[in-house]
């Protein structure tokens, strides 16, 4: 590979976020200008208000109606973060990038016209403490919350537009207010020496992109139409891949959760100890007919073969249709002699009693589960609720008590590994 | 279920493969996920003769005897 | 001291034996038979306050009054747990020790355990309901199956949820319920791809199933020309107030329409409510989904006899197997006596 993909990640830890006189990070505290990230926001008049918000793991607080999540990133010297939406089109993926871990910019909204039809923002809950938090991995982190109020007499499209922006713009305005902190580490990705004794392991990324509401941006551009593609693993957690997918809230990634892949860092982590990690295939899933499954899948199996994987892993995002796309991904590779590991949610019923996987075939020996969407699951009354007051399901009060399904959690079922949640038999 | 009982049924569906998995016995490969036995991309007319073709398929499958689960193509 | 309630019968109980299996419904104070060693291995942890022995038989003529007499005997002496057999492989008392156990949870609330061969008889009858920890298919291994049972009955008793059925060592319940763990999903993922590329044994989280035997194919229409057919639907097309109230997604409702309303299509219109997906192609024509024009034409073009009087919908998304094979059934029952040949089922 002769492009130079060698990315130095630097990382500062956030242990607080905190409401202040200038946006920044001391000794691990990152200090908001809440003003200064309020006119940022309202550049766009296509967003009318804005209140920001700051919720902490452990507090007694519940966020609704959340939408994208983004963490603060910005490049080093010259370069593009988030390119197709910020700055200049280039290959992202390598120089230096600065992050400030432990944090993520989270939007939360209602759209300015109702909705109808499949492809519409769903309710997504967070809550930072008690049982319902294990529901979702943004428990597990500070979340600076854009509370944005839409313009009135734009269209839905044009909103989820702005508000997308407007995450992006302001985590890289807080990282770029972080540079001049000394990291607290600094990684070099680079996978450019193989050892020969160990296996090639290729990540297969199935990604959701149907139509607005269920969009996800390559180098700011739709994949609805993607034949699956090979990307390097660089790309995708430096700003390629961003998210407009707010359909089922359980199974989305939001751009937090690109940026942060936990399979791709898992094997970067690895990647000349026990693997080699040999590349990335992304590709859409939801493929509306058996021969356009079937055509993708078969895509993919034979570029795990040009990378000359010998090993992959493969997620979904979605539910039983995407699965379809992904177990048949899965039984073409395994055909072409590519060992396999899937990661799948279940569906099991709420009692928990129905077979848990929509579609299988037979060459799934190896499955890591991360639980069900059908699981209900009960909430307390919180102190505060963030976001709004109304549940968009059953019109039920935020506050709470109350059931929700596991469907209705940010990233519950997050099939790429974002909770730490497996799927056991009682 | 319904084959269980003893009635021929034919399944129309974009999804043979799931068709499959569920044990369906006489598949016929038809249309999208959103409409099974719909075109919009034709005009109304011909969506009907195209719908009626693919109804006579299935219905030709019903008549057709057959020893183990068979998927009737689309094209 | 946690202080629990024995269930066993003629046999354990010194009674008799098979010749005794009629003895009836009778209340003991403290432990008998195997219940000291049920004590013994309990030591300072806990104590048999009364132990409820009923013949295997008597049990089953009555059950009813039977489980009504461990209630009642229960009420009153409020255990903190149950302990019934164990009843290793043994047919009836296996279940009367599954059904008394079942009967004081569900009842009482009060938690309840017993011991079985993972091939008794009662563990297919009751495994749902009850917990059980695997044993041995003797009493040669009532030891075993002894430390078995205190140790889950203890856990119970403190007050303590079930664990995964690997944990417990329990036989399991069968439902499914995500846990947190320690270990993150992508190190699971990597390592069991490592184990298989390495040829290492590794489990996989879910196990797939047994591929279902095949149904045979109903034999094929013989005269098309004079059959009746039926129209269903799993694209969730209903009239547009839902009259049946048929769910959008995890149906467990399927319901008919006359098809004269759904040619009419106005006063009630109809749509669909399935959640799974974009409904407004069908909701604009819900030929496209319930192929009422086409089969009509080809009725009168003589190609088939009729077409059935009514068409039948439910909704396919997230609809569990189960529910899906009663709805089959039932639906087929009144197909086949409404005279119907065969059938087009349209799915999304």
């Amino acid at each position: 590979m002769r492009q130079p993909f060698s990315l130095t990640m630097h990382t500062i830890e956030v242990g607080d976020v905190v409401v202040g006189d200038t946006t920044g990070v001391i000794d691990g505290t990152l200090t908001i200008d809440a003003e200064e990230v309020a006119s940022l926001v309202l550049e766009d008049d296509r967003i009318s208000g804005i209140e920001v918000d700051i919720a902490r793991p452990g507090e007694s607080v519940r966020i609704v109606h959340c939408l994208d999540a983004v963490e603060p990133r910005t490049k080093l010297g010259d370069g593009s973060i988030f390119p197709g939406f910020l700055g200049e089109m280039e290959t992202v993926g390598s120089g230096e990038t600065l992050r400030l871990s432990g944090v993520s910019v989270l939007t939360s909204s209602l759209f300015p016209q109702p909705f109808s039809g499949l492809l519409q923002a769903r309710e997504a809950v967070v809550d930072m403490s008690g049982d319902a938090a294990a529901y979702s991995p943004f428990s597990r982190v500070i979340n600076l919350v854009l509370v944005l109020t839409p313009n009135p007499d734009i269209e839905n499209d044009d909103y989820d537009d702005a508000i997308r922006r407007a995450g992006l713009k302001v985590g890289d305005y807080i990282a770029k207010q972080a540079i001049g902190n000394e990291p607290d580490d600094t990684t070099v990705w680079d996978f450019s020496e193989k050892n020969p004794d160990l296996p090639n392991v290729v990540y297969f990324y199935q990604m959701q992109s149907q139509g607005r509401m269920a969009d996800t941006f390559l180098y700011g551009k739709e994949i609805h139409n993607l034949v699956p593609t090979i990307i390097h693993p660089n790309e995708v957690i430096d700003g390629a891949v961003v998210s407009g997918n707010y359909v089922y809230a359980c199974y989305k990634n939001p751009t937090y959760l690109h940026q942060n892949n936990p399979i791709i860092w898992e094997l970067q982590s690895r990647h000349g100890k026990d693997l080699n990690f040999a590349g990335v295939i992304i590709n859409r899933g939801h493929n509306y007919t058996q021969a356009e499954k079937e055509r993708s899948s078969l895509w993919a199996a034979k570029l795990a073969g040009f990378i000359g994987a010998d090993g992959a892993i493969l997620t979904p995002e979605g539910g039983g249709n995407a699965a379809i796309d992904m177990m048949l991904a899965c039984q073409y590779m395994e055909q072409a002699g590519i060992k396999t590991t899937v990661v799948s949610s279940e569906a099991a019923g709420t009692d928990g009693f129905d077979f848990p996987l929509f579609f299988t075939v037979p060459e799934a020996d190896a499955i890591v589960s991360i639980g069900s969407e059908d699981e209900i699951i009960p909430h307390p009354k919180v102190e505060r609720v963030i976001g709004g007051d109304t549940l968009l399901v059953d019109g039920m009060s935020a506050i709470g008590p109350f059931d929700l399904k596991m469907y209705f959690h940010y990233c519950g079922a997050s099939q790429v590994g974002g909770n730490v949640l497996m799927g056991r038999e009682f | 279920m319904i084959e269980k009982n003893g009635v021929p049924s034919v399944l129309l569906t974009a999804l043979t493969a799931m068709a499959k998995v569920a044990g369906a016995n006489r598949i016929v490969a038809s249309g999208l996920i959103p409409h099974t036995v719909g075109d919009p991309t034709r005009s109304p007319a011909d969506e009907f003769i195209w719908r009626k073709g693919q109804i006579q398929k299935a219905l030709n499958a019903a008549a057709t005897p057959i020893e183990e689960a068979q998927v009737f193509a689309d094209w | 001291m946690v202080r629990i309630a024995h269930y066993i019968n003629q046999f354990f109980a010194g009674i008799g034996g098979e010749d005794k299996a009629d003895a009836p419904f009778e209340i003991r104070e403290g432990a008998v038979g195997p219940g000291r060693a049920i004590e013994m291995e309990l030591g300072n942890d806990g104590e048999i306050v009364q132990t409820l022995v009923c013949g295997d038989n008597s049990f089953h003529a009555d059950p009813d009054a039977n489980i009504a007499a461990v209630i009642a005997a229960v009420a009153e002496s409020k255990p903190d747990l149950l302990i019934a057999g164990p009843a290793f492989n043994a047919g009836r008392y296996g279940l009367a020790c599954a059904a008394v156990a079942t009967a004081v949870t569900e009842q009482l609330g009060i938690p309840a355990v017993t011991g079985l061969f993972p091939e008794a008889p009662a563990v297919d009858v009751y495994q749902s309901r009850t917990v059980m920890v695997p044993t041995g298919d003797s009493a040669g291994t009532m030891k075993d199956a002894i430390e078995a049972v205190v140790k889950v009955g203890l856990r119970l008793a403190g007050g303590d949820a079930l664990r995964p059925a690997v944990e417990d060592g329990r036989i399991p319940m069968g439902y499914r319920r995500a846990c947190v763990t320690d270990v993150p999903v992508a190190r699971r993922a990597t390592d069991m791809l490592l184990a298989k590329l390495g040829g290492d044994s590794f489990q996989s989280e879910v196990t797939l199933p047994e591929l279902a035997e095949p149904i045979p194919p109903a034999a094929a229409v013989v005269a098309l020309s004079q059959a009746t057919i039926a129209l269903v639907t799993e694209g969730g097309l209903v009239p547009e107030d839902n009259p049946d109230r048929i769910e959008s997604s995890s149906a467990t409702k399927w319901a008919r329409y006359p098809i004269s309303q759904l040619e009419k299509n106005e006063n009630p219109r109809f749509k669909s409510i399935h959640a799974g997906y974009d409904s407004q192609w069908v909701d604009a024509d819900p030929d496209r989904m319930v192929p009422l024009d086409a089969l009509s034409a080809l009725a009168a073009d003589g190609v088939i006899g009729n077409v059935h009087e009514y068409f039948y919908a439910t909704s396919g998304t997230g609809t569990t197997v189960s529910h899906a094979e009663r709805m089959g059934d039932e639906i087929a029952k009144q197909l086949i006596s409404d005279g119907v040949h065969a059938v087009l089922v349209t799915s999304t």
